[in-house]
């Protein structure tokens, strides 16, 4: 879907932003008022946690990545990203990826696509959360739990929001970022998890920079690998000339329409001095993890966040940084500097930092837990209309919900089909000419590519076609159709077919006209009715995309039918 | 050794180019282009000298039209429902017709329509698409109708479509253009082969077996759709170097013998027959003329100069016949004295605008 399609539900996410945040503010300021005061008790002895002096470069780590994961939090509560999110992000893995990855998504997609507002609200606490219990836990069982949380939540991000950080598509690489930002917030919470003595002696610095330098390695074999694309122009142009194409002042993206232009002439060598270059630094942070190399390392992050990555953050649909900027805080962390002195102990028994942490620990785990928690029940119920309709990119619109007209057909394999056979499922219902030579054979292409995304999914949904062709309207018409588009593997699609005059009562009661021109192919108002299991209609896309008809029908299809199933 | 060596060399190259040029399809296919009547241009078929259909080009769209007076008038019985700018393709009997459409943008079968007498039609479809040429499409005096469609002929049945003889099976890469039955057991089918192959075989028993027409190779590179009836048939040639020879049969086809060959005019081998009249769009003296012949195609008789883009000849009894040329400005003719004489015959108006209709909401 093009980004300008993507509807604003601002609103609707504010206002739950508000009510939710609202809450869970006021339930951690009552825990955090007994927690105050029981800290205050114990705060009369010197506490262990006061005393614990924290090496700089952990430190700085946790702080980075906490103040990352809020961050990203805000950046999941912009408001174009309810209805962004799956066109935007999602979609795009999917549709070069394979079969099982949509399967594995599905899940997902079904929940966001019925509750958007819901489920980005409940995604930008999570993140929120998790920030906060980064940067409140310094060490001890919290510092322990804000890591695992981090990696969990990283890893499953990784999985349904990047869609394994894009390997599976074409065009993953150095430059775009694979193998995933949320990989990085992972390794970095397992970097925290690690012996804080390890920071003291500086194994861990070490740890950081083979990591970095495993990074790095990865990315450029990507960069490298032929399949990947980008040792033609249009691979290589496209990480500039996407950034350069991002509302954003043009000191910004000069640079960038600079190496798309140096892209597009020379891709081969342009590809060369990244892979030699990204894999020399790799190669450096291995041998040697001093100051020259992790400067160097950070640089190359830095200018990749900047010239390849745009920072990642621009375009209302962004949901972290990319990988530039986590890289280079994670290889910051090593940087010899941090070990000169530990980060000094702080005064023990101080008000202010008790009250922090009295009130920041419960409104942590709430935002982690609680908020989640509560929202996750929302999206059991039925869906969201407003939002969905809102999401749907315009041609597709709510309807009353009447019972869809009854019939009684035969379909391309002779079997009888009628609205009573149905029941129980989710009925797409469409009318296709067998012998249209322009739309329906794109029509039904897109039917069947919604209902392979569906995965598993399709076994609740019956995609039916209704013959509106009165000249051509025997089995032998309709089941020539469905081996003609490949569509006869499908075993929940039915074209059905039946005397002209059956059908065409059928047809007037949907609304659909057909006319017969004296020369030519009949003429016949087209769109698609969702139908619940229970009969009755649910929605109408109305479709005059003619030629225009392209993977954005496929998605409103598969979406509007996800947010329909049980 | 050296000129030896080059001697070699040079031989070797001429080979290799002279393979080149004489392999895969680049042949037949140069030839093909000519050799067969495409079904994008006017033309008609008569079943007697005043009645008959004509395919005729409205707009973007394809109309069929019939008359039983000799075009004084004609009707519109193009088949409602199917979008026909790809094209039609019809066949004519006595009291049946059959227009099979041609594939079109997204239509990868062709329907196949079928009446009698009442012009209503019944609809049908091909397993595949029907060949762009005119003589794709026969109607037995029977009932069956074949069809050439993928390389395949098809015969139409009470089990719906079943094959009769693939292309392939026959080899020698020919490329079925038309077919012709003189009853429901014999019959011929043409197209272009590579040079020396068979371009034209024969049946005597319904199309399970076929023998090639030995004439009809060598030097032959495509065979057009022969006419005639009883044992009497006419089958036109075209062998390399660009002539056309009639071969002619008075036993059913189990001998053939050449006629004086003429080279085809511009516009390609258009041809008609009716009895041993043969009709011919020829280029004897490098100008388009129009040959007549009363034997069969032993001999021509030059009749006068063509009229431009001819796409039909079709002599009907008595010396007179009609014609059809297509391109920018399409024109139906009525001729005479043996072709010496063109007068255009004017259709209604409503030929031209029929098929100028809106985009398809579907």
């Amino acid at each position: 879907m093009p980004s300008g399609d993507i509807a604003d539900l601002g609103s609707p996410l504010a206002r739950l932003l508000l009510w939710s945040g609202g809450w869970a503010l006021l339930g951690a300021l009552v825990v955090g008022a007994l927690l105050w005061t029981y800290f205050s008790r114990r705060a009369t002895e010197p506490s262990s946690d006061s005393e614990f002096a924290e090496p700089r470069g952990r430190r700085f780590l946790r702080l980075g990545f906490g103040l990352l994961w809020i961050a990203d939090g805000l950046l999941q509560a912009q408001p174009r990203m309810p209805a962004g999110f799956v066109p935007a992000d999602i979609d795009p893995q999917l549709q070069a990826g394979p079969d099982w990855l949509a399967s594995l998504v599905a899940p997902l997609l079904r929940a966001w696509t019925r509750h958007p507002v819901v489920a980005d609200v409940a995604v930008v606490w999570l993140e929120i959360g998790i920030g906060l219990l980064l940067l409140l836990g310094r060490r001890g069982v919290l510092a322990r739990i804000a890591c695992v949380v981090a990696i969990v939540a990283s890893v499953v991000i990784w999985v349904l929001g990047e869609c394994f950080g894009g390997l599976l598509a074409a065009g993953a690489s150095w430059l775009t970022g694979a193998p995933g930002a949320a990989l990085v917030y992972a390794l970095a919470a397992a970097l925290l998890l690690v012996p804080v003595s390890w920071w003291r002696s500086g194994h861990a610095q070490v740890l950081v920079s083979r990591c970095a330098a495993g990074w790095l390695a990865v990315g450029a074999v990507l960069q490298a690998v032929p399949a990947e694309g980008f040792w033609t122009a249009d691979g290589l142009a496209g990480p500039f000339s996407d950034g350069a194409a991002m509302r954003q002042p043009g000191w910004l993206s000069a640079p960038m329409r600079s190496l798309a232009r140096v892209a597009g002439q020379s891709p081969g060598a342009l590809n060369l001095v990244v892979v030699l270059l990204v894999s020399g630094v790799a190669v450096w942070l291995w041998f040697d993890g001093r100051t020259a190399a992790l400067s160097g390392g950070i640089m190359l992050c830095l200018a990749t966040w900047w010239l390849a990555q745009d920072f990642g953050v621009l375009g209302g649909t962004a949901t972290d940084p990319n990988t530039g900027l986590p890289l280079a805080l994670l290889i910051a962390a090593a940087l010899p500097a941090w070990s000169a002195q530990p980060a000094a102990a702080r005064a023990s028994g101080s008000t202010v930092r008790t009250g922090a942490r009295a009130i920041g620990i419960p409104l942590a785990a709430a935002f982690t837990v609680v908020v989640p928690a509560v929202l996750a029940i929302g999206l059991a119920r039925p869906a969201d209309s407003a939002a969905v309709a809102a999401d749907s990119g315009g041609g597709l619109r709510l309807v009353p919900a009447r019972a869809a007209p009854a019939f009684a057909l035969t379909d391309q394999r002779g079997r009888p089909v009628s609205t009573s056979r149905l029941r129980g499922k989710v009925v797409l219902l469409t009318f296709l000419d067998p012998v249209c030579t322009s739309d329906c054979p794109l029509i039904a292409n897109q039917l069947a590519i919604a209902d392979r995304r569906l995965g598993s999914l399709a076994e609740h949904v019956e995609i039916v076609a209704i013959d509106s062709n009165p000249l051509f309207y025997k089995v032998a018409d309709v089941a020539a159709f469905t081996a003609s588009h490949g569509l006869s593997h499908l075993s929940n699609w039915h074209f059905v077919c039946g005397p002209p005059a059956a059908t065409q009562d059928v047809l007037g009661s949907y609304g659909i006209s057909v006319g017969v021109p004296t020369v030519g192919m009949i003429e016949h108002s087209e769109g698609l009715f969702f139908i619940r299991p229970d009969g009755t209609e649910a929605a109408y896309l109305d479709d005059h995309a003619g030629e225009q008809l392209t993977e954005t029908y496929a998605q409103q299809v598969q979406r509007q039918l996800q947010s329909m199933l049980p | 050794m050296r000129p030896r060596w080059r001697l070699g060399a040079a031989a070797a190259i001429a080979l290799v180019v002279a393979g080149c040029g004489s392999s895969g399809e680049s042949q037949p296919t140069r030839t093909a282009a000519r050799a067969h009547l495409p079904s994008t241009a006017p033309y008609l078929e008569m079943t007697s000298p005043t009645s008959g259909i004509l395919v005729w080009p409205s707009g973007s769209a394809w109309l069929l039209l019939s008359t039983r007076d000799g075009f004084a008038h004609v009707t519109n019985r193009t088949p409602e429902g199917v979008e026909t700018d790809g094209g039609l393709i019809a066949a004519a009997a006595p009291g049946r017709t059959v227009v099979a459409v041609r594939a079109h943008q997204r239509l990868v079968r062709s329907p196949v329509l079928t009446t009698d007498h009442t012009w209503r039609w019944s609809a049908d479809e091909l397993p595949g698409a029907v060949a762009d040429a005119r003589a794709a499409l026969s109607v037995t005096p029977a009932t069956a109708v074949l069809t050439a469609g993928g390389g395949t002929l098809q015969r139409h049945g009470a089990r719906g479509w079943t094959p009769v003889v693939a292309a392939l099976s026959l080899g020698h890469h020919l490329k079925i253009d038309a077919m012709t039955w003189a009853s429901a057991q014999i019959g011929w089918l043409t197209g272009s082969a590579r040079r020396g192959a068979p371009t034209a075989y024969g049946t005597r028993d319904g199309g399970r077996t076929w023998t090639a027409v030995p004439q009809a190779a060598g030097a032959v590179t495509a065979a057009l759709a022969p006419c005639g009836s009883g044992s009497s048939w006419l089958m036109p040639v075209v062998r390399s170097g660009a002539s056309i020879t009639v071969l002619r049969t008075t036993d059913d086809g189990a001998r053939w013998t050449a006629g004086a060959p003429v080279p085809p005019s511009s516009a390609g081998p258009v041809m008609g027959c009716a009895g041993d009249t043969v009709w011919l769009d020829g280029r004897p003296n490098g100008r388009d003329r129009i040959l007549s012949s009363s034997d069969g195609g032993g001999t021509w008789v030059d009749r006068g100069v063509a009229p431009d883009n001819l796409s039909d000849l079709t002599p009907t009894a008595g010396g007179a016949g009609f014609a059809a040329s297509g391109g920018s400005d399409p024109q139906l003719w009525r001729v005479t004295r043996e072709g010496a004489h063109f007068a255009e015959i004017a259709l209604p108006g409503w030929t031209s605008s029929l098929g100028q209709h809106s985009p398809d909401m579907n």
